[in-house]
C-alpha cells in the first residue's frame, strides 16, 4: 500500500489529466477499504461477492470524485459513500431476502441437520459444529435457535371446545375465491346449499372467521362448523370438477 | 433506568459474537427495526474493535434501553495507546446518528453510541 502522501500526489495529478491508470492504481491501493466495509455487511442475505462488487463500483466513484484539496484523508471521505451505496443496494434489491424468513429457513435446516447428526454419532452437534455443516456463520446458528420456530398448521390447540387442529381453529384471511376461474358456475353452487350451509361459507370464506367464532354466531359447536366446512367444500369440488 | 451490562476479555474474539448477541436482543426490547439493528450491531462491534486496537484488555459495555437504545462501551486495562482508527469511525459515523468518543491524551477510551 502506498504511503498517505504518495496517494495524495496522485489524487491531485489524477484531477489534472484525468488519466484512468492513475485512476486505477488508487482503486487498488484502496480496494482492501471495499473488502472491509462489504464484509462488514455479510450475513443480512447478500452474498459477500455481491457486496465487495457494489462496494468496489462505490470506490471507484469515489476516488473519481475525491477533491484532496478539501482536506480529508480519503478514507475517511469514501467510507460513508461506500457504506451509503450498500445499504442503499440492501434496500433496493434484497427486499425479498428478510432476515426473519432467513432465521427461520436456517431453523429448518438446523433442525434436519441435528437429527442428521444425532443419526450418526448419537450425540446432538454443537453450535460450531452446525456452523460447519452448514456453512452459516455462529451468531447466526445461535440467532436462528432462538428464534420461534415456525408451528405447523396440523399442530393441535386447546379451544373451548377441547383440541382441534390450528387450521381449523384462525380466521380464514385469504379470499379463496379468486382462485377459480369460473366464479359465476361456483356462485350458482352455492346457491344450492342449505341456508346454514350458505352462512357457514359467508362467515368462513367470504368474512374470514374461525371456526369457533362461526360457532358462536350460529349457535352450534366449533366441531360442528369443521363437519359442515368439510362437507360444503367435497359438494362444491364434485360439483365443479 | 434499566440497564444491563457485558464485560469480557477483548482478546477472545468469540465473546464478540455473545456482545452482537446481546445487542440484537436488547433493540428488539424497544421495537427497533431489524436494518437499524443490524447496523448497530457493527458499530457496537467496531467500537469493541477500536479499544482492543487503542490496546485495551477488557471492556465494559452498558446498554440503555430508554427512548432507544444508548450503548457504551469503555476499554478497561491493558497497555492504551493511540491506534489508526479512522476507517472504524468513518464507518460508525455512517450508520448511527448519534455517537460520542472519549479521549485520554489522544487515546479513545470510550464510544458511545445512540439509536
Amino acid at each position: 500500500m502506498m504511503d498517505e502522501n504518495k496517494a495524495l500526489e496522485l489524487f491531485k495529478l489524477y484531477r489534472q489529466t484525468g488519466d484512468i491508470k492513475i485512476r486505477n492504481e488508487l482503486v487498488e491501493n484502496y480496494i482492501y477499504v471495499a473488502e472491509i466495509l462489504a464484509k462488514k455487511f455479510t450475513g443480512r442475505g447478500v452474498e459477500y461477492d455481491d457486496l465487495f462488487q457494489v462496494a468496489s463500483e462505490a470506490l471507484i466513484n469515489g476516488v473519481e470524485k475525491f477533491d484532496p484539496d478539501m482536506g480529508n484523508k480519503f478514507t475517511t471521505y469514501v467510507t460513508p459513500t461506500i457504506t451509503g451505496i450498500i445499504k442503499n443496494y440492501f434496500r433496493d434489491y434484497s427486499r425479498s431476502v428478510r432476515l426473519p424468513r432467513r432465521v427461520y429457513a436456517l431453523a429448518s435446516k438446523i433442525k434436519e441437520a441435528t437429527n442428521e447428526y444425532y443419526k450418526r454419532n448419537g450425540v446432538k452437534p454443537t453450535v460450531k459444529q452446525l456452523s460447519a455443516i452448514l456453512n452459516a456463520n455462529e451468531e447466526d446458528i445461535v440467532e436462528a435457535l432462538e428464534s420461534k420456530a415456525p408451528v405447523s398448521l396440523d399442530s393441535t390447540v386447546k379451544t373451548e371446545d377441547g383440541e382441534n387442529a390450528l387450521l381449523d381453529v384462525i380466521p380464514d384471511r385469504y379470499d379463496g375465491f379468486e382462485k377459480f376461474e369460473d366464479f359465476e358456475s361456483l356462485k350458482t353452487e352455492i346457491e344450492k346449499l342449505d341456508e346454514t350451509e350458505r352462512k357457514v361459507v359467508t362467515l368462513r370464506f367470504v368474512q374470514g372467521k374461525s371456526q369457533s367464532e362461526v360457532g358462536k354466531i350460529l349457535g352450534v359447536s366449533q366441531m360442528f362448523v369443521s363437519r359442515a366446512e368439510r362437507r360444503i367444500v367435497e359438494k362444491l369440488k364434485e360439483a365443479l370438477s | 433506568m434499566k440497564e444491563i451490562t457485558l464485560k469480557f476479555n477483548l482478546s477472545d474474539s468469540e465473546y464478540f459474537t455473545a456482545l452482537r448477541l446481546v445487542a440484537g436482543s436488547v433493540c428488539s426490547i424497544v421495537d427497533i427495526d431489524i436494518d437499524t439493528i443490524e447496523d448497530f450491531k457493527v458499530c457496537i462491534t467496531e467500537s469493541a474493535l477500536i479499544l482492543k486496537n487503542c490496546g485495551f484488555e477488557e471492556v465494559l459495555v452498558t446498554f440503555s434501553p430508554e427512548k432507544g437504545v444508548v450503548c457504551s462501551l469503555e476499554g478497561l486495562n491493558g497497555s492504551p495507546c493511540s491506534g489508526e482508527n479512522s476507517l472504524s469511525l468513518a464507518l460508525i459515523g455512517a450508520l448511527v446518528s448519534e455517537f460520542e468518543i472519549k479521549e485520554n491524551d489522544g487515546v479513545i477510551k470510550r464510544v458511545t453510541l445512540k439509536i
